[in-house]
């Protein structure tokens, strides 16, 4: 009976901390559903990856964009693909002042939208090589 | 015998405490061959001063040991950690740097387990980390000699020029000689000797001169929030003490002033940069992604009052940590997960150590981090009501730290990263507190 106290303790502890891997892990597949939502939905306002209006790229170390044109601006739409062809990210700047952002960088496993990595950096390598 | 057994320990602790110091110094250098030299070492080092510590510990077998809220709740802050690696971004990262933290914690637990109520070895554990502090500082001026482009953050069009010392920023180092100003102004008025004075005073005048040329605001609050608390627990009368901290705001303000002076780059008018007209594809040379939110074209110039771009870093941060609010996105992950896109701000985690818990740990880890540094202001209450003596000066210099660190924890992202050059200088003077309180709890109860 001494002993019914501290056990009681412990056994509410550990129950708690089962609770909040629950939780954390739910609040971890929720968050990556909401951000690939968004990712898929700027992926489809680009239309094909080679589309003309395929304007920039940036070359980073975790992975590389591509830009493409809306409305005369050049920055509007990005996707960011890393080595695995896995879309990270993905920016929405046709509202300038309100960019819409989505981002899995943090867990690359986590992308579900994905495309040709190899046509990415075809791409890249042509927009170098453009005047 | 039994006596110089435990000299051996001491001794032996304060080398660790002093490697460990300069060893996180150099895994946060700006110079390859330290950082290389610090990364291979620092978590083995630590390793070592929970060994030590730990046989510390059973070899004095203290009859007395001090329990209470902040060992439980470090113990609940750490499980917390540890179990984050189930849910984290990035489960490995999560794992080691938490068993980093489990291990500090319990060498901190050790000494405070190993110490109570013998004041002198709190004071050499403090000392040594004193001395750690002031070796970093002078480690700069080694670097400002050898290389001055090292030493010296250029000046640009937002910043003047900033001394770093052996810091990869100016922040860096700064952060811990902050912490280690009110452990220089215990030392100082505790020596007898006069030639020890002199010296004491000189490096405390260094540090603040180090303080002041890396121009890092935090860190000299941080400093005076520190020396307040040493002057104003001061066994002196209140006039006295109050005069004693009108001085501390009077250097402060000097240093103010004195960081105000250099100036940053003039900015380039646009005109200057047309040339020929020719596009360029590589979005990263004209829009960088570190730049996507409020810039406006015009270089920020940084203020006395400014927060150099850290509240829009903090708001985004909130943001981001409102999408994983319970739980975080684990412990040690905070450089992953935020992401720098602000124009003017230059870090790759929002220089908010709260805010950094709240991004690691979610909600319940802010609860239980924030509940564990209340338990730790209390204990440092309790421990600076002891009677005067030995006992209390080192529970001010403990609570003095503690107050510094607290401070800057606001303006920077450290308090939970063990690998951090500070977090030896946070951590061990605040777990010690609890045993200062205990014993100090036991002494008044004696002079009744």
């Amino acid at each position: 009976m001494r002993w019914a106290g501290p056990l009681v303790v412990v056994a509410a502890a550990l129950i708690a901390l089962g609770a909040l891997v629950l939780v954390g892990r739910s609040e971890g597949r929720r968050h990556a559903r909401e951000e690939n939502r968004g990712i898929a939905q700027i992926r489809a306002l680009v239309g094909p990856l080679d589309s003309p209006s395929l304007d920039r790229y940036r070359l980073l170390t975790d992975f590389s964009c591509l830009l493409y044109r809306r409305n005369g601006n050049a920055f509007a739409l990005e996707l960011c693909i890393d080595a695995e062809g896995r879309v990270v990210e993905a920016i929405d700047r046709r509202d300038r002042r309100h960019p819409r952002i989505f981002s899995i960088r943090e867990d690359h496993s986590a992308a579900t939208v994905r495309v040709d990595r190899a046509e990415v950096d075809r791409l890249i390598r042509k927009l170098e090589e453009s005047p | 015998m039994a006596e110089r057994i435990d000299g051996l320990y001491v001794r032996a602790i304060q080398l660790v405490l002093v490697a460990i110091v300069l060893n996180l110094a150099f895994a946060s250098s700006i110079n390859n061959s330290f950082l290389l030299l610090g990364r291979h070492f620092r978590f083995g080092l630590l390793l070592e001063l929970a060994v030590v510590s730990g046989a510390y510990q059973t070899w004095r077998r203290p009859r007395a040991r001090p329990a209470g809220a902040v060992f439980l709740l470090a113990g609940v802050f750490v499980a917390l950690t540890m179990v984050s690696a189930l849910w984290s971004v990035d489960p490995h990262h999560t794992e080691t740097r938490a068993g980093a933290l489990l291990v500090l914690i319990l060498a901190g637990a050790a000494l405070a387990d190993a110490t109570v109520g013998r004041p002198e070895a709190v004071r050499a554990i403090l000392a040594a980390l004193f001395v750690g502090a002031v070796l970093v500082a002078l480690l700069g001026l080694y670097m400002l000699w050898v290389s001055h482009d090292q030493a010296v953050q250029a000046a640009s069009t937002q910043y003047p020029a900033r001394y770093r010392g052996l810091g990869q920023n100016p922040n860096t180092v700064s952060l811990l000689l902050a912490l280690a100003t009110p452990l220089g102004l215990w030392l100082w008025s505790e020596t007898g000797s006069l030639v020890r004075r002199i010296a004491l005073a000189a490096a405390l005048l260094f540090l603040d001169g180090s303080i002041v040329a890396s121009g890092s605001r935090g860190a000299l609050i941080g400093a005076l929030a520190g020396a307040v608390v040493w002057l104003a627990t001061a066994s002196l009368s209140w006039p006295r003490r109050l005069v004693f901290v009108a001085a501390a705001a009077v250097v402060f303000v000097a240093d103010v002033a004195i960081m105000q002076v250099p100036n940053a780059l003039p900015a380039v008018p646009s005109s200057a940069q047309s040339g020929t007209h020719r596009v360029v594809r590589n979005a990263e040379l004209t829009n960088p992604l570190s730049d996507e939110i409020g810039g406006s074209g015009v270089p920020i110039k940084r203020t006395l009052f400014g927060t150099s771009g850290r509240a829009q870093a903090w708001d985004a941060a909130l943001h981001q940590a409102a999408r994983r609010p319970v739980a975080g996105y684990g412990f040690a992950t905070e450089s992953e997960v935020f992401v720098d896109r602000y124009f003017g701000f230059d870090s790759s985690v929002p220089e908010n150590s709260y805010i950094g818990v709240l991004l690691q740990l979610g909600v319940v880890g802010v609860v239980v981090f924030v509940a564990l540094l209340l338990a730790l202001v209390v204990a440092a209450f309790r421990a600076v009501r002891a009677p005067p003596g030995p006992g209390r000066a080192v529970a001010r210099a403990c609570a003095s730290v503690l107050a510094a660190a607290a401070v800057l924890g606001l303006t920077q992202s450290y308090l939970t990263t063990v690998g951090n050059l500070a977090s030896p200088l946070v951590w061990l003077p605040a777990l010690l507190l609890p045993a200062l309180a205990w014993q100090a709890q036991r002494e008044r109860g004696q002079g009744h």
